[in-house]
């Protein structure tokens, strides 16, 4: 597993967590899962999340990528389920960009 | 220096053949915006309104679809977006239809009709075109609803839930991204000089502070300012344009 990325995905639970404050945290482990679960975000609290990534990554990492975008959110085997399964996605989407 | 932000992306108006959605066309490409103007029939004169910004030397490209339809926002977000090469920053849900009748004479069918166009409508494009703008850190909903839903309009019951419920739209989705840089606000325009009211504006008159009806061109004027980069902390509110008809 990508350790820079995972730290940004650590950096956006830790803003995530902020607003969750009468709910359970999410917990900074590979197993966490992000969404789908009762334990995990809603929907609305995905899309905070994965903005908080993004920007992380931005400021972290020098990468752009759309997390947010409607393409991510609509497929089918969502990325998004755990910690583990959306730094693979992230790693899917950097090694696409070019150059 | 950073680009203007109407550089960075393209507008979306429905209903944008006449009227009201004519106007904000007009005036969003005079902003710098490249205007995707959909409309349902009136192709002759959603023609003339994309000549006009030509002639006055803006970008605007023509979409017909139904917005009524189920697919009609994922057809009109994407073609905005491929026309242009541009992401969809802002969206007018401008797109209504009115089936005037005393509520024990409304069919299931107009009741239907109405808050389709005017309702689920705005929500499907707003569904559609929200990630981008929140990915995008910038975006504008602006919803045309009307003074007729906080107030009643006998004759308008479809009408008046329809417009109700796009402003408790409207406030909804601002809340939900407020933090992205996306904003969106509700025009409650009163009686404006367009086809749909041409029949109530004699009796309408001298209920209007103002006394006069207002001009499209007036409503496109808090459209723009809505859309514009100065607006960027005004979000769930409703900018009501009627002479003070209904203060």
């Amino acid at each position: 597993m990508n350790e820079r990325i995972l730290a940004c995905v650590y950096v956006a639970i830790d803003e995530a967590n902020e607003d969750r404050s009468d709910l359970p945290p999410l917990r900074k482990s590979p197993e966490t899962q992000i969404h789908g679960t009762k334990a995990g975000l809603d929907s609305l609290g995905l899309i905070n999340f994965l903005v908080a990534l993004e920007e992380a990554l931005e400021r972290d990492l020098g990468v752009t990528v759309a997390l947010s975008d409607d393409r991510a959110l609509l497929r089918e085997s969502s990325p998004f389920e755990s910690v583990e399964t959306l730094v693979a996605y992230v790693e899917e989407l950097i090694g696409k960009q070019p150059g | 220096m950073a680009p203007r932000v109407a550089q960075r992306g393209c507008a979306l108006i429905t209903g944008g053949s006449g009227g009201i959605g004519a106007a904000v066309a007009r005036g969003l490409a005079a902003d710098g915006w490249a205007v995707a103007i959909s409309y349902r029939s009136r192709a002759e004169a959603a023609r003339a309104v994309a000549e006009q910004i030509g002639e006055a030397g803006g970008k605007a490209t023509l979409l017909q679809a139904d917005v009524s339809e189920r697919g009609a926002a994922e057809e009109l977000c994407g073609r905005a977006e491929q026309r242009f090469e541009l992401p969809l920053l802002v969206l007018v849900n401008n797109a209504a239809v009115i089936a005037d009748h005393p509520v024990v004479m409304l069919d299931d069918e107009s009741w239907q009709a109405v808050l389709e166009t005017n309702l689920s409508a705005a929500f499907r494009l707003t569904r559609r075109a929200l990630p981008r703008m929140v990915s995008e850190r910038f975006g504008r909903v602006v919803n045309v609803a009307s003074v007729v839903g906080p107030r009643a309009n006998p004759g308008q019951a479809a009408y008046a839930a329809s417009k109700a419920g796009l402003v408790g739209f409207t406030k909804t989705v601002a809340v939900e991204v407020a933090r992205h840089g996306v904003t969106a606000n509700a025009i409650a325009p009163g009686l404006i000089e367009t086809e749909a009211t041409e029949d109530v504006r004699g009796a309408m008159l001298p209920r209007i502070p103002a006394r006069r009806v207002g001009e499209p061109a007036e409503v496109a004027a808090c459209a723009r300012f809505l859309v514009s980069e100065a607006a960027a902390y005004v979000t769930g509110s409703v900018l009501t344009v009627d002479g003070g008809l209904s203060a």
